[in-house]
């Protein structure tokens, strides 16, 4: 498991390594500079979609035809890639988050975001969750290349969501919820997010070791 | 006592334009057993049934006393094939450290190294920056390092000059000097089976026609050189396939001491594994 771990993430490293890095720039300099913190919050998708990428370099270079000669169970091949784009997923949630917390601190809003925050990263990564668990099982069935369509509409769908669910949060007056206070309800909000993320991203897992023990090379 | 490192019981595998089987075919250990075949007549599909990567439809494939499904039964065994490998934007020091991870103490990284500094292998350049031959010779590095019992190798030595493919050569030799270890492969260059296989198992249109020892095959097949006539002196069965041209026949024949007993006048020289898919597969034509 270690090594197929290794072998996806060491192919990611060595072809986006500068490409991550300029994203991580631009998106920092777009939040400090021009009232764009939002674009940090995209950190986290863009860490997922490397992750999608060692899919596609694996159909390209034939790698499941060469992995089912070696000493690792379907399961095992599937799993590490989903392990990978948690661990991807959990690495970008840090960067964000830290990232939004200078930002503020430069603004010298810190004290008044930090909860907002943290809140709009679970929320952002539960839904992140969501949308890799339908693009791995797409990608499991029909061809990392072909689901890559799929994953277009999805992206625009995500942002819109992403920017209206953060519109909502900075409008939400927490006084038409009379029963819950304000940090209650984000923690809901951020926890439930997370919570069906977390169970979308698991049951995908499930299915696509299914249709990779399944599939023939 | 001797014993088969891969038996083919059996074996189908069904697609829509093409079936192989039923197979039967056995890897004796200790041997290197050649597949030939045209192109499409099975070759990858069997190597592929065997090593684990898709289940036959019918009968059963056993593998180094296992199953081919079977992890334990995998790390025993080295596969290259043609096209199916790392991605090329890595390089060798990441598929070590990747394989070390995959096969934990069976991987000798000193090994692996060795087999880099022995092959030319420069550990950080990329597969893409690699020649066909230097890809090979990654592959087989890749394939040797966990000290395999049975290698199967699908076309290895595949476009690859003279010089590479008899350092690759050299190589399978080496490996087949202690008598457990086994290989099977395919190749279209029947000249390299020629030198280094024990037998060969001829794939056609799905079927086996044969698996002989090679040296006895070579001594069996015949290339007959004569006349119409003295074709029709032969028994039924002995000749294969005839070629007629206005110089006369050219027939292989079965049985080549027999022919030349049978036929004293004539020429019958032995025929090559080439000689022999040639004239099988010209049968079919007609």
């Amino acid at each position: 498991m270690l090594g197929l771990l290794y072998k996806d993430q060491a192919t990611i490293w060595s072809s986006y390594r500068k490409n991550f890095l300029l994203v991580v720039l631009l998106y920092t300099v777009m939040a400090f500079t021009m009232d764009m913190k939002f674009m940090l919050f995209a950190l986290l998708f863009i860490g997922g979609l490397y992750t999608t990428s060692a899919l596609v370099f694996d159909e390209q270079s034939h790698w499941d035809t060469y992995a089912r000669t070696l000493p690792v169970s379907g399961r095992q091949i599937v799993g590490a890639k989903y392990l990978l784009a948690l661990l991807w997923m959990a690495a970008s949630f840090v960067l964000a988050y830290v990232l939004l917390t200078l930002c503020d601190l430069f603004k010298g809003q810190v004290a008044e975001n930090l909860l907002y925050n943290l809140t709009g990263c679970l929320v952002t990564l539960g839904l992140v969750m969501a949308y890799y668990a339908l693009g791995y099982v797409l990608s499991y069935k029909i061809g990392a290349v072909r689901a890559r369509s799929g994953v277009i509409l999805a992206i625009a769908l995500i942002i819109a969501i992403a920017l209206v669910g953060s519109n909502t949060l900075e409008n939400t007056s927490f006084f038409s919820f009379p029963l819950l206070d304000e940090t209650t309800l984000l923690v809901l909000i951020a926890g439930g997010s997370l919570a069906v993320g977390l169970v979308l991203f698991i049951l995908s897992w499930v299915v696509s070791t299914a249709i990779y023990t399944k599939k023939e090379f | 006592m001797p014993y088969n490192a891969a038996e083919l019981h059996g074996v189908q595998k069904v697609y829509k334009d093409f079936k192989l089987g039923p197979l039967d075919l056995t890897v004796p250990a200790g041997t290197i057993v050649g597949l030939v075949g045209e192109n499409g007549a099975g070759k990858t599909t069997t190597l592929k049934i065997l090593t684990g990567v898709n289940p036959p439809d019918g009968g059963r494939a056993e593998l180094l006393g296992g199953l081919p499904k079977d992890p334990e039964v995998r790390a025993r065994l080295g596969v290259v094939f043609e096209e199916a490998y790392f991605y090329e934007g890595m390089n060798a020091a990441h598929i070590g450290r990747s394989m070390a991870g995959i096969f934990g103490a069976r991987w000798d990284a000193g090994a692996f190294s060795g087999y880099l500094k022995r092959f030319g292998l420069e550990p950080d350049k990329k597969i893409k920056e690699y020649s066909r031959g230097m890809r090979m010779k990654l592959s087989l590095a890749t394939a040797l390092a966990h000290a395999p019992e049975m290698l199967v190798l699908d076309e290895p030595t595949a476009g690859l000059d003279p010089v590479v493919r008899g350092e690759i050569l050299d190589l399978f030799l080496e490996f087949i000097q202690d008598e457990h270890h086994t290989i099977l492969m395919s190749s279209h260059i029947t000249s390299d089976l020629e030198q280094i296989a024990d037998s060969i198992a001829y794939l056609h249109h799905g079927q086996l026609l044969f698996h002989e020892d090679k040296d006895a095959l070579m001594q069996e097949y015949g290339l007959l050189r004569c006349s119409e006539a003295d074709l029709h002196r032969l028994p039924d069965g002995m000749a294969v396939f005839t070629r007629r041209s206005t110089f006369g026949c050219e027939t292989l024949v079965k049985g080549r001491e027999a022919v030349l007993r049978l036929l004293p006048g004539t020429v019958c020289d032995p025929a090559g594994i080439d000689d022999i898919m040639r004239f099988y597969s010209g049968r079919d034509g007609q």
